[in-house]
């Protein structure tokens, strides 16, 4: 009897304790507002859905702020710099981040990790040790793995009639191009007019037989198509530490070597109408995310957001028929230190790991322990697998466990290229330029790349032109303190 | 009764304190900072460079090309408004049924916010969606590349405030004609005067006066332009429609070199002085006449 009594009164105790304990959760954060800088648009639609849950659970609020991509930077920054700390959260681009956290704007979250892990290790190393470090600390959250793929037409590519006329024409195997010249004699045989054949079919509309992203300004244009060739063509020993942008000793550019300017060629004849759309040089990444998935184009580089694309039923009439791969490469690489072209046994490639959108806290945050459980939430459990699957989210996968997952493996069934395509690019990733002021020297190069391809400007012209302009962004940040940051971003010790 | 200082300084300090602290001080102090370098990311005492950014300036192609663009605009812009507003405002001006109802009507655009004017016109631009290539295209002339096409994206935005800013000019113009005595108007009809001779001759060198004024105040408000150029086209395609207050704009808040968008914009002040007592001179040699 005295037993029962003690069991029921223990028993009893737990489920005291367990509820008071619940009770806490839900209120943990009970009259927090956390304020989050988030871009405007599907990137915003994972604060709206799973930041809510989150609000919800324990007590809080979280305001989002939209802020259009064409003046985000000037107003996170701003309110950074002036001390206004509207934000609490704030999600950029990786190429803030030598502004960001080199600019000491972001709370270091180590000890926040030592004591709640977000799943710190299964990180894509990449991401982890890239892109949310700013030297030993820890100051970012990765929540999107970008890295820049090529889509594809799988089923015209197959096509045994257009095998065979490709071959006729050009001399070798039609395939997924693994070269620069590839992709523009791809390009070519695929561009059709209205009218004409395509995979045994007559064409009610024009097919472009590729589009690449070219726009300038809007902020997700032509730089990283450039970076793509660009990095492809160039050879230092630090290409996938992004060593592609200036010499680590001296922080002369490298933009303007015979590699930058080759990338130009390579994209102005990427650009001439016999192989691509009439958007021509207003192609931006929605124009090209909305055309592959409509079936309108044959091929082009951009972020992994084309596989989900290809498979939205809403805006998709591609599903299934999509292949994806490793950006094509280059025959041949320009040798910095050598000053002199060399040819390759296998074509080398560049992937820019583009944007990748980060977490941190502001530094200045009021509630930062809050700010860190709710970005936690953010980046981990079923928000990490749903980021990856969803077309809505504007997100791509940043964890290692997410490509082995049996959920996204099925959701990428009818694309089986998809996820090998997506972990082999990552091997040839190259970082965004993460230094102070990157924002203007991808200003100053997105020009001359406009005024290259309109023909204004000789590419060599209009690179050295951007190259004069990126000397001068670096000598107001101050030559050696960009140095060192450069030197800091490449993982080299300061000299 | 005269007032004594003391009423004086209580009925004109508010004032004179607002004045000081919200367009003195904000004058004064960017001046002071085109003269220094100042890095916002170091937060040190920006340093004294005398007059370095101004120099800079002076070999800044791309600021003389936004200048050269934003003259461009201003000029066609002003010319068509005029041209356009005295016409309008000439069809407003005769006694026809409903004219009160056009008035209301014709200065809607002028009551739209430059941002949405821009917006507005942005979906109209549109290559392959908008309507005006659809129209375009129905009538046999081809499509246009209004806004990706750097031939025409400046076209198109000197449309937009076209569209928006000939009603104020028609407006002042028609105030302008209806304070007009009827007697010069009789007996240049009496004495056998027709209409362009009429409109020539007597109506244009009467109201000349109002519509330079009108002139004017256009050409100091498109020098300024920046939210239709910002929305319409963000400078491009490339740098063709980057007007100077945007390129001041994305110095001082993309590179955030504030130092040298103070010296880009006391610079933009001298040149917009100077063409305003150029064209204020005018406006007092027609008043003259």
């Amino acid at each position: 009897m005295r037993f029962k009594v003690k069991a029921t009164l223990a028993c009893l105790s737990l489920l005291l304790a367990l509820f008071g304990a619940t009770v806490q959760a839900a209120q943990q954060y009970k009259g927090v507002t956390l304020r989050v800088a988030a871009l405007s648009g599907s990137l915003s639609h994972a604060w709206h859905t799973h930041a809510q849950e989150w609000a919800k659970a324990h007590g809080a609020r979280v305001e989002v702020i939209e802020l259009p991509l064409t003046s985000m930077y000037e107003r996170v920054m701003t309110d950074l710099i002036t001390g206004g700390n509207q934000y609490d959260i704030i999600q950029y681009p990786s190429f803030w981040k030598g502004d960001i956290m080199g600019g000491g704007f972001a709370y270091p979250l180590d000890e926040f990790i030592k004591q709640d892990d977000p799943g710190w290790n299964d990180y894509l190393p990449v991401y982890r040790d890239r892109l949310s470090k700013w030297g030993d600390r820890i100051y970012g959250l990765q929540i999107d793995g970008d890295v820049w793929m090529f889509g594809y037409r799988n089923d015209l590519l197959s096509h045994p009639d257009e095998k065979k006329a490709f071959k006729a024409k050009y001399g070798y195997e039609l395939g997924v191009p693994q070269t620069w010249q590839q992709f523009l004699d791809v390009a070519e045989f695929f561009n059709r007019k209205k009218g004409e054949k395509l995979a045994g079919k007559t064409l009610a509309n024009d097919f472009y037989g590729s589009e690449l992203i070219l726009k300038r300004g809007g902020g997700m244009g032509s730089v990283w198509t450039f970076l793509t060739i660009f990095g492809s063509y160039l050879k230092t020993p630090h290409v996938y530490d992004g060593g592609i942008y200036f010499d680590p000793n001296t922080m002369e550019p490298l933009i303007n070597t015979p590699a930058g300017v080759q990338a130009l060629e390579v994209m102005k004849k990427a650009a001439d109408r016999r192989r691509s759309g009439p958007g021509g040089l207003d192609v931006d990444w929605s124009t090209f995310g909305v055309d592959f998935s409509a079936g309108k184009t044959m091929m082009g580089i951009a972020w992994p957001d084309l596989g989900p694309f290809s498979l939205d039923p809403k805006r998709s009439n591609i599903i299934g028929d999509a292949g994806f791969a490793v950006v094509p490469g280059a025959e041949k690489v320009w040798n910095v230190a050598a000053k002199q072209w060399e040819t390759v046994e296998k074509p080398h490639r560049a992937a820019p790991l583009a944007w990748g959108w980060t977490l941190v806290i502001n530094a200045k945050a009021r509630q930062p322990r809050a700010a860190y459980d709710l970005i936690k939430y953010m980046v981990t459990g079923e928000r990490a697998k749903a980021y990856a699957i969803s077309p809505d989210d504007g997100l791509d996968p940043f964890r290692k466990s997410l490509f082995s997952d049996q959920d996204v493996l099925k959701a990428y069934k009818t694309i089986p290229t998809f996820i090998p395509a997506l972990q082999e690019s990552l091997t040839v990733g190259v970082p965004d330029l993460m230094i102070p002021r990157a924002v203007a020297y991808y200003d100053a190069l997105e020009i001359a790349i406009d005024e290259a391809l309109r023909g204004k400007k000789s590419p060599q012209q209009a690179l050295s032109e951007a190259a004069q302009r990126w000397k001068r962004i670096t000598d107001e940040a101050g030559r050696e303190k960009q140095r060192a940051n450069y030197r800091f971003a490449l993982g080299l010790p300061a000299k | 009764m005269r007032a004594g200082w003391k009423e004086k300084a209580i009925l004109l300090g508010p004032t004179v304190a607002w004045l000081v602290a919200f367009s003195v001080f904000p004058l004064l102090y960017t001046l002071d900072l085109a003269f220094r370098q100042w890095s916002i990311f170091t937060r040190e005492n920006p340093p004294w460079v005398g007059f370095e950014n101004f120099r800079n300036l002076l070999f800044d192609g791309r600021f003389w090309s936004s200048l050269k663009t934003t003259l461009l605009y201003v000029g066609s812009s002003v010319t068509a408004e005029v041209i356009l507003g005295v016409g309008l405002a000439l069809l407003l001006w005769q006694p026809v049924r409903g004219s009160r109802i056009f008035r209301a009507i014709v200065v809607v655009p002028m009551l739209l916010s430059p941002v949405v004017a821009g917006y507005l016109f942005r979906m109209l631009f549109h290559e392959t969606a908008g309507p005006l290539n659809h129209l375009l295209a129905m009538a046999g002339l081809g499509r246009v590349n209004w806004l990706s096409d750097p031939s025409w994206a400046l076209a198109a935005a000197i449309l937009v405030d076209v569209w928006q800013w000939t009603p104020f000019v028609g407006i002042l113009a028609l105030a302008a004609l209806e304070s007009l005595p009827a007697e010069p108007l009789e007996a240049a009809r009496v004495d056998g005067a027709g209409n362009w001779h009429l409109f020539r001759h007597v109506i244009l060198p009467a109201i000349a006066h109002v519509v330079w004024v009108a002139a004017i105040l256009r050409m100091v408000d498109g020098l300024r332009v920046f939210d239709v150029i910002f929305v319409l086209t963000h400078g491009g395609p490339g740098v063709s429609t980057e007007v100077a207050s945007l390129y001041t704009y994305l110095v001082g808040f993309k590179s955030f070199n504030l130092s040298y968008a103070a010296a880009m914009s006391y610079g933009l002040v001298l040149i917009a002085l100077g063409l305003v007592r150029f064209l204020a001179r005018g406006a007092g040699v027609t008043q003259h006449k």
